[in-house]
């Protein structure tokens, strides 16, 4: 079945506000880690710190996975994307209010005027799945034309 | 530096489920929820033959294990680097059968037999325990 991007959004903000991230180092090694998405459109952003591992690999490689928490019954939305980084005034200031579903400020006090190891990852989807229990219930895919 | 004896024992408190990351040889990466377990000193998951981690492994033997995150256990990580392998002889998939802590007939009655599945095994190289996101400490260790 071929689904468009918002069932994808929605599928994605149903499972969990949390997902793991996968970039990848130049020696081709994958790291994972937690991190807390927020849509905005279409686009995908992680508040993320500027020297952290996964803002390095895409800095070298912008291509990124992003798999939602999957729930007991096994369902889940992988996401794959390309990733650049922003850190300009501009983009920090308008996302800092009313994009993010929780407060900014727990993690950078100094708001986005003052908080310059505070960097934020936009995420382009490509391509997108939901399936249901690992699959075997069915897999529904999307991909960017 | 922790041991892995250490980093096995802990990444037993998140459940049997974690996230493994393969790349591929044109640097995409790609994320799975499998069941995993430990088999001696290596990471153990019952995969689809013709998954993308098998085919990412075949071409690039780097993976990484992130144990699942949640509220349980304070958001700690257990993240695993290691390099992986594939399982795919009758005799290796026979031998690791019934050491997975669950039935694998459920999912394959074709038993170890069957080509359509096969064992993803990750030998660790290094390895970090993040406590509440690293706010709380971390412990590392890496192979010698």
């Amino acid at each position: 079945m071929s689904i468009d991007l918002q069932d994808i959004r929605r599928a994605a903000m149903a499972l969990s506000p949390w997902a793991h991230l996968a970039t990848v180092r130049t020696d081709g090694s994958p790291d994972v880690v937690p991190v807390h998405p927020c849509w905005d459109g279409d686009d995908i952003w992680i508040m993320v710190g500027k020297d952290s591992v996964k803002s390095k690999n895409v800095s070298t490689n912008e291509q990124v996975a992003m798999h939602w928490q999957v729930t007991e019954s096994g369902d889940g939305v992988e996401v794959w994307g390309r990733a650049s980084l922003h850190e300009d005034l501009e983009t920090k200031r308008r996302l800092w209010s009313g994009v993010f579903d929780y407060d900014l400020n727990a993690f950078a006090p100094g708001g986005p005027d003052d908080s310059p190891d505070t960097v934020f990852m936009k995420i382009v989807p490509s391509r997108a799945f939901v399936m249901r229990a690992y699959g075997m219930a069915g897999i529904d895919r999307w991909k960017a034309s | 530096m922790t041991t892995l004896e250490h980093i096995k024992v802990d990444s037993r408190r998140y459940g049997p489920f974690a996230y493994i990351a393969t790349a591929g040889h044109d640097g995409e990466p790609h994320l799975a929820p499998v069941a995993v377990n430990w088999v001696d000193d290596e990471i153990v998951a019952f995969v689809l033959s013709a998954g993308r981690k098998v085919r990412n492994v075949q071409q690039n033997p780097r993976a990484t294990v992130h144990f699942a995150v949640g509220p349980d256990t304070n958001w700690d990580s257990c993240i695993v680097w290691g390099r992986a392998r594939i399982e795919s002889s009758v005799d290796g998939r026979r031998a690791l059968w019934n050491r997975m802590g669950y039935d694998l007939s459920a999912f394959e009655p074709g038993g170890p037999e069957s080509d359509n599945h096969v064992f993803l095994l990750v030998t660790p190289l290094r390895a970090t325990i993040l406590r509440a996101y690293g706010a709380a400490g971390r412990e590392a260790w890496k192979a010698t």
